[in-house]
């Protein structure tokens, strides 16, 4: 049997173990272990197993995950994130949609401190939905606003997505994060835009809050200063090179727990839940990168992803057109798998084909983490929909998902941008690093 | 029992955790207030990892927090989804028990080398130990899952 056709097996393997419910880690472990085995013997499977699994575990830049993880579980549980919404609500409630714009605005302040969709969209939808509820906005526009907006969790630093495609193919955290930070402001205002848009096509849909006096748009910023200062910190020191990555992340995490304990905002027992929630959510992302890193040597083995870049080379594309038919595969591979999954199991194929073609592999990485991204929250998987839908239980999916299509597009026109203007990724890592 | 158990071992991640947050950041304030910084920090960054991830896995893989794709939980059926809980568990716990063994190998390897880190002379054996060890409790966790899956199955079954 040739290497290739035993790579196309172990991927089919792999689909039906997932089919299968099996942990997304543990699948790749298994199929990575076993096609070694068939490939090269039990003895190198046993080898690539425990070295992997070491070398991934004892990764020293790895431990920003879960440093990171705690920051946003200390502000999450410490209800910094109902600041940072009332701040965003002052400033932008009294347009059309504001209270929608604000749980966009929130979104994208909270996805400072954390590097999950999920977590952002869960945090401020429990703030958000409830007050858009209030007010009488459809809820369409009030999920979709806070299901896209939990996306950008991803995109702004720092990162889950961007900490495992910088280990996965050797690039830098620091670029990456600050890569995605252009974007993320981008999507927002894009975003934003869209609900300008849709309240003004359907004013019900997205009634003007009240507008506030300067002196209370103040008053409400003034009680996110302190969370706002700690992403300032710790992001800002990473593009000023005072920090590395693993620095930064240690520093938020430690400051958000100082604050935290000094507002009386949380206690000892909820500081030891977001602790245990940590470590909890750590073990199984490092068991994800384990599961990539034990299976990808076996892929390299069985030549698949040279083989896949000459199939997709050989169409006769062009680099973009190569580039757009590799997009569409996330966007069904979205439909079905998890982000993170999608990710691991992805890239590795899809980097060599994308570098060969001359395209940067920072960019690569933005322009990645913004489909899977959109991956999120498309159906039948759309994993921030469910979310949202834990938080508006009234809400049938169908609506939800009928809300987040606007946002899609936005996403689609946020994409494009970036593909046709990479310095909008690129500017900043590139003015950093040289 | 179990859960008694894998919550004792994620105590000590979470503390391992708690300890590195403070160890960076107290690295990062002497290296830039006092001029000293903690020699060999990485070194200890990478040892207390290896606790921190090892000794949650098992309480990790006890509360079901691993991602799966479930879209098609519906589609495969009970005896579908019996088959695969059966069988992906099992496969699991082969693999794990492999690296128990490979770890476990590794760990009297550096330990009769005397292996140590190059800038603290840390030893090298008690990761791989901590690796054996993580892995090895998972496996009877992924074994009660089996024996859980089957009740539940014939329980709904009855």
């Amino acid at each position: 049997m040739s290497g290739t056709l035993l790579g196309v097996i172990a991927i089919a393997g792999l689909f039906a173990l997932l089919i299968l419910r099996t942990p997304v880690a543990f699948a790749m472990l298994i199929v990575g272990f076993f096609g070694t085995w068939m490939l090269r013997g039990l003895n190198s499977a046993g080898a690539v197993l425990i070295t992997e699994t070491y070398s991934t575990v004892s990764n020293d830049s790895l431990i920003v995950v879960p440093m990171f993880i705690l920051l946003g579980n200390v502000a999450s549980r410490a209800g910094f994130s109902r600041g940072l919404y009332d701040a965003a609500y002052a400033w932008v409630g009294r347009f059309r949609g504001g209270l929608a714009s604000a749980s966009v605005l929130g979104c994208a302040a909270f996805s400072a401190v954390s590097g999950s969709s999920v977590a952002t969209a869960l945090t401020i939808g429990k703030v958000a939905l409830p007050e858009m509820k209030r007010l009488g906005y459809s809820s369409g526009l009030a999920t979709g606003a806070v299901a896209a907006g939990g996306t950008l969790g991803f995109l702004i630093p720092p990162s889950t997505g961007f900490v495992l495609y910088a280990i996965l193919t050797e690039e830098s955290i620091g670029r990456l994060f600050m890569a995605g930070i252009l974007p993320g402001l981008l999507l927002t205002v894009l975003f934003m835009v869209t609900i300008w848009l849709i309240a003004v096509r359907d004013p019900r849909a997205g009634p003007r809050g009240e507008a506030m006096s300067w002196r209370a748009r103040l008053k409400a910023s003034s009680s996110s200063a302190p969370l706002l200062a700690v992403i300032v910190l710790s992001i800002g020191g990473i593009y000023a090179g005072v920090f590395t990555p693993v620095e930064a992340s240690a520093i938020g995490a430690a400051l958000v727990v100082l604050i935290a304990f000094g507002m009386r905002a949380i206690g000892p027992r909820g500081l030891w839940d977001a602790v245990l929630e940590t470590v909890k959510t750590s073990a199984m992302l490092y068991m994800i990168m384990v599961g990539a890193n034990v299976l990808n040597p076996f892929l390299a083995m069985t030549d698949l992803p040279r083989a896949l870049g000459s199939t997709l080379t050989g169409f006769g594309l062009g680099s973009y057109g190569t580039l757009v038919l590799i997009l569409l595969t996330y966007v069904v591979l979205g439909m079905f798998l998890d982000g993170l999954a999608m990710l691991v199991l992805t890239v590795p194929m899809f980097f060599p084909v994308v570098t060969g073609l001359g395209f940067d592999p920072i960019w690569f990485g933005v322009v990645v983490v913004i489909v899977i991204e959109m991956g999120m929250i498309t159906p039948p998987v759309g994993l921030n929909v469910f979310v949202v839908k834990t938080a508006a239980q009234d809400v049938p999916m169908a609506t939800i998902f009928r809300g987040v299509t606007p946002f899609l597009l936005a996403m689609l026109v946020g994409l494009a941008l970036i593909i046709l203007v990479p310095q909008i990724a690129l500017l900043l890592p590139n003015s950093m690093f040289g | 029992m179990a859960d008694k158990a894998t919550l004792a071992l994620a105590t000590l991640a979470g503390i391992g955790l708690l300890i590195l947050v403070g160890l960076v950041a107290v690295g990062v304030v002497l290296r830039y207030v006092f001029a000293r910084p903690i020699v060999g920090i990485n070194e200890i960054v990478q040892m207390v990892s290896v606790a921190v991830v090892m000794l949650a896995l098992p309480w990790c893989t006890s509360q079901g927090a691993h991602v799966r794709a479930d879209v098609l939980d519906e589609a495969i059926g009970p005896y579908g989804r019996l088959l695969g809980d059966i069988l992906s568990r099992a496969l699991s716990i082969a693999v794990l028990a492999i690296l128990t063994q490979r770890a476990w190998a590794k760990m009297l390897d550096t330990l009769a080398y005397g292996d140590a880190s190059n800038m603290l002379g840390l030893p090298i054996w008690p990761l791989h130990a901590l690796l054996a060890l993580g892995v090895a409790v998972t496996i009877p966790i992924l074994a009660l899952q089996i024996l859980s899956a089957l009740a539940d199955h014939f329980k709904v079954l009855k």
